[in-house]
């Protein structure tokens, strides 16, 4: 059942890309000014369609699909449904790490990569944090863990402001964290799709785990699968992925919650097979929550993040009151 | 050649010393009162805890396998199974196949029918009585095709009909030439289909032989601290309070 809903996934995400290079503030023909802007030749629609409209939508799938991804294994991995990147502390701890590069210029060598090594490194060890605190076998604590440290991370993030060198570098911060992909150049990419293509990779490997652990650790240790090795590894792959994603874009928030719960009927509820239809789906969500932005009456544009939680939020509530009624 | 010899298997406080030895086409019933170490001695049978001491596997020592291949021949229904999605059941019985790495549905067909939950197959699991779940976990463990079932209590709150049915289905497998060891507490029940019994007390094998040797008043009063009344002779065999 998930193998024809993955080429109509593609098909869709196809359309919603050809549906961002589309959408501006002023009406160009998309074709020709590709065309041109892969020709090198210097005309607006060039302009606009290669260096303003692809980046914004190359960024927004690839954001999307990070956090498609990250979401559905972390769900998995924690056995609950109401695990998200944002819900965990993961996102916190990214925007912490890449946060503190900005201000104190940490991790010099790395250069351009460095806000992504410190928001992986920010979103790894926040995870581990939680999962040091509640442990993987109990999913109930898992969101409360993540609560503590999401609030941890948030005080160490108003630390961070509070000693802001000036006020625009504060206002700046404070814009980044909100989320957003415009204004970002193709470069970004170089970042966001070695942490597609890696993070993906780890969570991809474990998807046999994923399964078992339906089931519950025993069995996932009685069918010889290591819960302990399999289990980091799953995290290092969330974050990668948040770190990277949070690095380029700031905080977009629900994305990892709602798009496996979207997709899960799609996947016959299989943990393990739910992990690439998310990150069709969260590429997709974010490039038309993206594309939404846009259309919103000029002037002081929303930003993504902001829009994505607007929206996210009231499913999360829906999501919770649905549990609560599961188990009265 | 025994299917399993364990020799002074050991956990740190919890077990001490347990031997015994299975052969193929036998039912062991591991029994005593709670707390006694029956999961844990389970669970180190299953390569979930790891246990000191010796245990040969078909003749070789059971650390030589892999993880993967141990859990081909040792397949571990645990004591409280529950599903954290609402799987289809055909995709939980499909989950016994993680360790051969396929979705063999020869396998599968064979364990969803030992089971006898083939009418079920396109159910929710979470959708099924107790009972029906009962029998959905153990075709889980059926169709990895294991020598040797581990169950954990795998009758605790069923029904009569789902006892007798997941014991039926335990005593089958048994007679294809395959070994089952259970952790049980209805004594009757485990005097009726298991070959050989281990009476389990504070970590320690206090007793191992048939159901006639192990299931004495003298044993299950001293472990039980109950007076309990024995009558293997009666059809079905009778072990209750006094």
């Amino acid at each position: 059942m998930t193998r024809p809903i993955l080429p109509l996934l593609c098909a869709a995400l196809l359309a919603v890309a050809a549906l961002s290079l589309s959408v501006g503030s002023a009406p160009v023909p998309v074709l020709a000014g590709l065309r041109d802007w892969l020709a090198g030749t210097a005309s607006a629609a060039g302009v606009i369609i290669g260096d303003i409209r692809l980046p914004r939508t190359l960024l927004s799938l690839s954001v999307g699909a990070c956090l498609g991804l990250a979401g559905a294994a972390l769900q998995g991995l924690l056995r609950n449904p109401l695990a998200d990147p944002g819900l965990t502390g993961a996102s916190q701890g990214a925007a912490l790490g890449a946060a503190a590069v900005f201000y104190f210029g940490l991790l010099p060598w790395a250069g351009e990569a460095a806000p992504a090594l410190a928001g992986l490194a920010g979103a790894g060890a926040a995870l581990l944090l939680v999962l040091g605190l509640a442990g993987a076998a109990r999913p109930s604590q898992v969101i409360l863990a993540g609560l503590a440290i999401s609030t941890l991370a948030g005080a160490a993030l108003a630390t961070v402001l509070n000693f802001a060198p000036n006020p625009y570098a504060m206002q700046e911060l404070v814009f980044w964290l909100l989320g957003s992909v415009s204004e970002r150049g193709l470069d970004a990419l170089w970042v966001l799709w070695p942490a597609l293509l890696a993070g993906g990779a780890l969570v991809w490997r474990q998807r046999r785990l994923l399964a078992a652990l339906s089931l519950g650790e025993q069995v996932a240790l009685s069918m010889g699968l290591s819960f302990a090795r399999g289990g980091r590894l799953l995290v290092l792959g969330v974050a990668v992925l948040v770190g990277a994603a949070v690095s380029v874009a700031g905080g977009i928030g629900f994305v990892g919650l709602i798009v496996p719960h979207l997709m899960r009927p799609l996947a016959r509820h299989r943990p393990d097979r739910v992990l690439l239809p998310s990150a069709l789906a969260g590429a997709m969500l974010v490039c038309l929550a993206d594309v939404c932005v846009r259309l919103l009456p000029p002037g002081r544009e929303i930003k993504l993040g902001v829009l994505t939680s607007l929206l996210g939020a009231p499913l999360f509530i829906w999501l919770v009151w649905r549990e609560h009624r599961k188990w009265p | 050649m025994a299917l399993i010899d364990v020799r002074g298997l050991g956990l740190d406080g919890r077990l001490s010393d347990v031997s015994f030895s299975l052969e193929a086409g036998q039912v062991l019933g591991v029994i005593g009162p709670n707390g006694a170490g029956k999961s844990t001695l389970l669970h180190c049978l299953g390569g979930i805890l790891d246990g000191r001491g010796e245990i040969d596997f078909e003749g070789a020592p059971i650390g030589a396998l892999t993880p993967r291949l141990r859990a081909r021949r040792i397949g571990l229904l645990p004591q409280a199974s529950h599903s954290a999605w609402a799987l289809r059941v055909e995709d939980v019985v499909a989950l016994g196949r993680v360790p051969w790495g396929d979705q063999d549905p020869r396998a599968i067909g064979l364990a969803a029918r030992l089971a006898g939950i083939e009418p079920l197959m396109a159910r929710q699991v979470d959708r099924l009585s107790g009972g029906e779940q009962a029998r959905v976990w153990l075709a889980r463990v059926l169709a990895g095709e294991p020598r040797l079932l581990l169950a954990d209590e795998p009758i605790a709150s069923l029904d009569l009909l789902h006892q007798r049915g997941v014991m039926q289905t335990l005593r089958r497998y048994a007679d294809a030439g395959q070994g089952v060891v259970l952790a049980i507490h209805d004594l009757g029940l485990a005097a009726r289909y298991c070959d050989r019994l281990c009476l389990m007390h504070e970590g320690r094998a206090h007793a191992f032989g048939p159901p006639a040797e192990v299931l004495t008043e003298t044993h299950l009063s001293r472990v039980f601290q109950v007076p309990v009344h024995v009558d293997l002779a009666a059809d079905p065999p009778v072990v209750a309070l006094k």
